[in-house]
């Protein structure tokens, strides 16, 4: 596959899952022996079912949540994509924490390696920090509050 | 990009951050180079003298730090290189407010890199700061 279309397949993977909530469509995107490299999340499995948990609370947590793509590329069989989530806490309790009413915004970037057309490995980064400095429990000042409503761009 | 803009990355971590050396700084990265990451503070976030005091924060604190590069991905035409790493070293200097632990951390992150023009104009860091306060002992929680 070309890098646009490994880019395409990125594309509608992030649009089906993290906007449109279709989980039950994985399979139409990922290999089932997905490889990942993740942050261990506090109360998610490892892995690629740590994967699946984390969209599904934050689907459940945020139902307007979406991912806006802020940069994404790519080279040879590997795409790299720049994201951002943001969505109203409204919905269930997230991490222990109990919907705020408040937007949360988080930030991360996520290199795909797609082969046979579906994902076959991942890396990703999160910012965790700023998820918990937006429930109050890492300190944080009224600016770092402000910035981190902005996303990347702050 | 060029095989000398695509080794800019490189040289930032090996040059400037492991070799304690801020000159490369204004060797690599442009006038009005920005970091993106939110967990920096606004003041070593612009410009060349705000990276220099980012850098020199982090090998005070780590003076043996050592960055690996386990997954490189360069643009053949565009401006991008990612590179996906994993930090190590041992906390033997004072870290901001933190004095030092002693502790040996490893933590993984990533790197976006935007190159204008042979410098760096924009690094995006992405990186599990929240992991490594817990393997200092800063933050309490259930991480591995």
């Amino acid at each position: 596959m070309s890098v646009q279309e490994n880019k395409d397949l990125v594309r509608r993977y992030s649009d089906a899952i993290w906007n449109k909530g279709e989980l039950q469509r994985e399979s139409d995107y990922v290999a089932s022996d997905v490889i990942v490299h993740a942050p261990q999340v506090p109360g998610l499995p490892d892995g690629a079912p740590g994967i699946t948990a984390f969209t599904a609370a934050f689907r459940a947590a945020m139902p307007d949540l979406h991912l806006t793509q802020d940069s994404l590329f790519g080279s040879e069989d590997k795409v790299v994509q720049i994201w951002t989530t943001r969505g109203i806490h409204s919905g269930e309790a997230l991490f222990g924490f109990p919907a705020s009413g408040n937007e949360l915004v988080l930030t991360g970037v996520t290199v795909f390696r797609i082969a046979n057309g579906r994902i076959a490995e991942r890396w990703g980064t999160l910012d965790l920090m700023g998820l918990m400095q937006q429930f109050g429990v890492a300190p944080a000042t009224s600016e770092d509050l402000l910035d981190l409503r902005k996303g990347w761009y702050m | 990009m060029t095989p000398e803009e695509a080794n800019l990355g490189h040289r930032s971590h090996k040059e400037w951050l492991e070799g304690h050396n801020p000159a490369i700084v204004d060797e690599i990265y442009a006038a009005d180079c920005v970091i993106y990451g939110n967990h920096m503070p606004r003041a070593i976030r612009f410009g060349r003298e705000g990276f220099k005091a980012y850098g020199l924060g982090l090998y005070t604190a780590f003076p043996d730090m050592k960055i690996r590069h386990d997954v490189v991905v360069t643009e053949a035409e565009g401006p991008y290189q990612m590179i996906y790493w994993t930090f190590s070293g041992t906390h033997t200097g004072p870290m901001g407010g933190i004095p030092p632990t002693g502790k040996k951390v490893s933590m993984s992150g990533i790197d976006v890199f935007r190159v204008v023009d042979g410098k760096i104009k924009e690094l995006y860091l992405a990186q599990d700061s929240f992991m490594l306060m817990q393997q200092l002992g800063v933050i309490q929680g259930q991480g591995r």
